[in-house]
């Protein structure tokens, strides 16, 4: 499976995770997914889980994100994630949140 | 006086001496109370006969009901060559092998401890157990049945090396979430941390590859394989974006990054970022970007 979501300049892209990553991660697939969409697309950005077949990229420049019925949002990670995955401390966390 | 009785055997050649004083000084023989009779001895006073004094030990043993006080400087020996000696110098004790045998301390089944007089444990030897060294009552070395406890720091003061004996030379971390740190200290400075092997295993220093992918950017977009990468986004043909697992600690790092099978490419890394960074490739033949395997090596903090 992979993420799809829309770029700045209006593009599709998709998102693909390695499996080393993944095999850090609990969970189902899907919640894996989630966690690393969190994590590597900018917060608040709309994206699809899918296992479409992309392999075809005949015309790749012209692809187009659709939002779904399945659309999610990307979210902040959870505090102790951000942390761990940005290797700052507690106190430099608040000092950056103001 | 009731009765004064002094008397030779009738059928004997021994004589009853009474030995008279080397000066003027009256000496006094006095007699036990009560039943009884006087030890005598033969001539030479190597041999003692009679009934003993209940207050004196006999040579043959007895039993002690007082304390025994040994002077300083003055030993309890044991053996016939005196090979056992305990003493005390006025300053310190002694308990001394003074033979051809080993100094051995015996328990039937309980442990033996070694403590000071506030009851500080110093040392504890379990019997068929362990042997723990204390520190000021706070245990800091123990045997185990597979080898050594150690809580605290270890120093090793003189020597250059820790040696395995055979097999691998495993150093485990068995804490959850702690690191690995090797340090070294540079002339005239002090310990410096030079790599870190973290708890989800990256290794963190100067001279290590911070972060590595190979993956493919052709049909189905796959990661073949990586090191602190979390993902790589498709955004168009040739362009891509790796992620990392753990962000970088500022954008300075060196990404290094080469296309694989495509010639004549131009390719170049862009929109470093903590947290990720950008690859496009391109050949300026024909101005083209184009989809490719694609290897990256990141070094720096």
């Amino acid at each position: 499976m992979k993420i799809i979501y829309n770029t700045t300049d209006g593009t599709l892209a998709q998102l693909v995770p390695a499996l080393k990553f993944l095999a850090t991660l609990e969970g189902t697939d899907e919640e894996k997914l989630i966690h690393i969409a969190n994590k590597d697309l900018p917060t608040g950005t709309p994206y699809e889980i899918t296992d479409e077949d992309l392999s075809d990229r005949t015309f790749r420049n012209a692809w187009e994100y659709v939002a779904g019925a399945d659309e999610k949002t990307s979210e902040d990670l959870s505090l102790d994630d951000q942390l761990k995955y940005n290797h700052i401390t507690q106190e430099e966390y608040d000092a950056d949140a103001g | 006086m009731s009765k004064v009785k002094i008397q030779g055997h009738a059928s004997g050649t021994g004589v009853l001496t009474v030995t008279a004083p080397n000066t003027s000084t009256d000496r006094t023989i006095t007699l036990p109370d009560g039943t009884g009779t006087l030890l005598t001895t033969d001539g030479d006073g190597s041999s003692l006969t009679g009934t003993a004094d209940a207050t004196k030990l006999p040579l043959a043993g007895g039993t002690m009901t007082g304390d025994v006080t040994f002077a300083d400087n003055i030993y309890a020996k044991f053996g016939t060559g005196n090979d056992l000696r305990i003493r005390h110098d006025g300053s310190n004790s002694y308990i001394a092998e003074m033979g051809t045998g080993d100094l051995i301390i015996q328990t039937n089944g309980a442990d033996f401890l070694v403590e000071n007089t506030d009851g500080d444990n110093m040392i504890n030897a379990i019997s068929d157990g362990a042997v723990e060294l204390s520190y000021n009552n706070v245990k800091k070395l123990a045997t185990t049945s597979t080898g050594v406890d150690v809580n605290g720091d270890i120093t090793q003061t003189s020597g250059d090396y820790i040696y395995e004996g055979g097999g691998n030379f495993d150093i485990k971390h068995t804490i959850a979430s702690q690191n690995i740190v090797f340090s070294t200290t540079p002339s005239g400075g002090s310990a410096t941390e030079r790599m870190r092997i973290t708890s989800d295993g990256r290794g963190l220093s100067q001279f290590t590859a911070k972060s590595w992918v190979s993956f493919n950017g052709t049909g189905t977009i796959a990661i073949n394989d990586s090191h602190n990468v979390s993902s790589v986004s498709d955004l168009n043909t040739g362009q891509y974006q790796v992620n990392f697992s753990n962000s970088m600690a500022n954008a300075n790092y060196s990404a290094i990054m080469q296309p694989v099978s495509i010639a004549r490419a131009n390719p170049w890394v862009d929109s470093v970022a903590t947290g990720y960074f950008k690859i496009y490739i391109h050949q300026s033949t024909n101005d083209t970007y184009y989809d490719c395997k694609v290897n990256t090596v990141v070094f720096g903090d």
